[in-house]
């Protein structure tokens, strides 16, 4: 039942995201789509590492930089005629630049899991990092390195120069990627992978050895990093060393992360929340990094498989504790959550406004009404919601475990 | 010569400054397990603390207080953030400190802007005092070095003289017999964490006003922590120690230096090289740009080399 409605919703995804640009959806719509299928791809690769395998990386973005650049120069290459390849298949270019270059640093790097390798790949990040800032002939310095998409040679005869041309194109090798991992991923290497993750000392008495199963592992999501490298290639048309460094890196650590590390489809929900986030939280709030922070850091402490845990999780509560039960635990804590997020939005607004903001004498329009930053009753507000919500949560803490227990981790 | 030694001086100021971070950090690791991601940004906010102190009332007030509070923070952050996380692993403790790096940063984004704020040495420290053939060293420097020594003999004595530092170091290889003869170790896990996150707040304190105090500090310090301790060994006092030392001077050192492998090559008597195509650019490098670059090349050889670091004794 549950695998019947997770293939359903798989599938009706899938179709809305093949049928939107037909359906005449408007350009935003488009490009958010895009941006989706880049990060999908990336976050799917970057937990071949992290849930498949137990590799923490600090340095996965160096992998989708080689294949932005790889993409960038071939690209370049192709319209000028010097490298006969169809536009299509540029993303063979960019995953054969993560592959090789996954295959350079895993070698040194995958000796362990844990907490060392997590070092190790922050410290050749950094290295990579570095040295791209050196070599502006190669990385384009400040301003980047830049191409054009619009070459005569395509396997369709299409020119790919609408969003709506590019999209179909990154779609096509997002789906293709993903489903490729998700493959892998039972496969007996992806099963060895767990196995590695898991207890790398039993399988070496099985016989394998864990070192050659984590490289495999990182070539792979190498590779793929590459190929997302290559759709932002395609779809930007432009890059800078930025997109090597460590925000990138930790944009799909947490994107990855939010969505779930546990399941194989996890990082896709993961990326979907991120993008619509990144794109709509955004244009509410100066303060979206932060709250997208607080959210992270939310998901570690009280829902460790992420958002798509929850999600798996509800059917059983609801079973446990029928419709009834759950509605009433959710009336019990939902207003007092709120009050205490709402506080909270207010008292961070606030203090953005009055310290970020071009003139904090500036009205701030705050929950659809005008405030003076500079007054005290803003503040007093704010700090009287959150805080009598904080006292109210610890009052009833003790008898708050044993609910929460019933409500089977959807808090 | 006498540049050397200044420069020599300088170096090692900036290893004590860097080995201020790194004991605490390695302190923690050796004794939790966890890689403290958010240590660095700790420093950043003893900085900021000072500075805030100081527009109050004086440096001195925030030279004292800031450490606290931030020590403070730490211990509170272990009790009712870390510990939860604890039961989930090792990678989930390090994606929490991950966590909390990023949400500091942007907290202190939040209240204190994005620009650099105006932190400064204080006055009455602000003179020269001594220069030696042109070259002024400043009072200011001396204080920092004194600063550090005196907490490095400090956290010596504290481990190797004081009841808790045995306890501390009876908790680094065996965590369980210590549990059962009675001792709370959570509660020494808690003031371990205060305590290392107070040395990064004091170094933060006295850094701050001698670099820049701005939002990226932290995550421009915090890289190259980890590369100390790694290149150290992970785990290992001494190490984290040498590491910071060799880091610190060398990295100095390199600012110092001029010269490119053009001039080399000239120099011993060859044509310059015609500096075209891709990667032209390493004609004409200076060591002084490959400052940034060399800590992560040194930890990347270190690693091929000798997996567990200067000093380490395990590997993970």
């Amino acid at each position: 039942m549950k695998r019947f409605v997770i293939f359903l919703a798989c599938a009706a995804a899938l179709a809305a995201a093949l049928l939107l640009p037909s359906l005449g959806a408007g350009r935003f719509v488009i490009v958010m789509l895009t941006q989706l299928a880049i990060m999908a791809t990336f976050a799917m690769s970057y937990n071949v590492n992290l849930g498949q395998t137990g590799l923490l990386s600090f340095g996965h973005a160096v992998y989708l930089g080689a294949g932005v650049f790889a993409s960038l120069y071939l690209i370049t290459a192709i319209g000028e005629g010097t490298v006969p390849l169809p536009l299509e298949f540029v993303p063979l270019g960019g995953a054969l630049a993560g592959f090789i270059l996954a295959a350079i640093f895993g070698l040194v790097s995958v000796r362990r899991a844990g907490v060392t390798f997590a070092m190790i790949s922050l410290g050749l990040a950094e290295l990579f990092v570095a040295a791209a800032m050196l070599f502006p002939s190669v990385f384009g310095g400040e301003q980047g390195v830049s191409t054009d998409r619009m070459v005569d040679y395509s396997l369709t005869g299409m020119g790919y120069g609408r969003p709506q041309e590019i999209y179909m194109l990154v779609l096509v090798w997002a789906v293709f990627s993903v489903a490729a991992m998700v493959f892998l991923s039972r496969t007996p290497l992806g099963r060895l992978a767990n196995a590695v993750r898991d207890n790398p000392q039993r399988v070496e008495y099985l016989g394998y050895t864990p070192y050659w199963i984590r490289f495999a592992q990182f070539c792979i999501a190498g590779t793929f990093a590459g190929v997302a490298g290559s759709l932002f290639a395609l779809t930007y048309e432009i890059a800078n060393a930025e997109v090597l460094g460590l925000r990138t890196s930790a944009n799909v650590l947490i994107a990855t992360y939010l969505g779930g590390i546990t399941y194989v489809l996890g990082p896709v929900v993961g990326a979907l929340v991120v993008t619509l986030l990144e794109i709509n939280l955004a244009r509410l709030t100066e303060a979206w990094l932060f709250y997208y922070g607080l959210l992270f850091i939310a998901i570690i402490l009280f829902a460790p498989r992420g958002l798509t845990g929850i999600l798996m999780d509800t059917p059983d509560a609801v079973r446990r504790a029928g419709w009834g039960g759950l509605a009433k635990a959710l009336l019990r804590w939902v207003p007092v959550v709120f009050l205490i997020a709402a506080g909270s939005v207010i008292l961070v607004e606030l203090c953005y406004h009055l310290s970020n903001s071009f003139d904090p004498r500036e009205p701030l329009k705050l929950f659809w009404t005008e405030v003076n930053a500079q007054s005290w009753t803003p503040w007093t507000v704010g700090a009287v919601m959150s805080i009598s919500g904080l006292a109210w949560l610890a009052v009833n803490r003790r008898n708050a475990a044993p609910r929460r227990a019933q409500k089977g981790g959807t808090s | 010569m006498d540049t050397f030694i200044f420069v020599l001086v300088n170096g090692l100021l900036y290893g004590m400054l860097l080995f201020m971070l790194s004991s605490g950090l390695t302190l923690i690791f050796s004794l939790m397990g966890v890689l403290n991601f958010a240590h660095a940004s700790f420093y950043m906010l003893g900085a900021y603390f000072a500075y805030q102190l100081a527009s109050f009332g004086s440096f001195w007030l925030g030279l004292i207080l800031a450490p606290l509070l931030v020590g403070c923070l730490g211990a509170a952050i272990e009790r009712f953030g870390l510990r939860i996380v604890h039961k989930h692993g090792h990678v989930a403790e390090l994606l929490f400190t991950f966590g909390l790096a990023y949400l500091i940063e942007e907290l202190v984004r939040l209240i204190w802007g994005r620009q650099p704020v105006p932190y400064r040495i204080p006055e009455s420290l602000d003179f020269t005092l001594f220069s030696v053939s042109g070259i002024d060293y400043s009072a200011y420097r001396a204080f920092m070095l004194l600063i550090a020594v005196a907490m490095f003999i400090s956290v010596l004595l504290l481990l190797k003289r004081t009841r808790v530092g045995l306890m501390v170091q009876a908790a680094l290889s065996h965590p369980d017999v210590l549990w059962a003869m009675g001792h709370n170790v959570p509660r020494l896990f808690m003031l371990v964490f205060g305590g290392g996150v107070a040395l990064a707040g004091l170094a933060g304190v006295i850094g701050g006003n001698y670099l820049v105090t701005e939002p990226g500090m932290a995550q421009q310090m915090g890289t190259i922590l980890f590369v100390i301790v790694v290149f150290g060994g992970l785990g290992s006092l001494l190490g984290a120690f040498l590491a910071s030392l060799i880091i610190g001077i060398t990295q100095t050192l390199m600012v110092t230096m001029d010269g490119t492998l053009t001039d080399l090559i000239t120099s011993l008597g060859g044509a310059a090289p015609h500096a075209t195509g891709m990667f032209r650019e390493i004609w004409t490098i200076a060591p002084a740009n490959l400052a940034p670059v060399f800590p992560y090349l040194l930890l990347v050889i270190l690693l091929i080399v000798r997996p567990r670091g200067l000093l380490g004794t395990r590997e993970s």
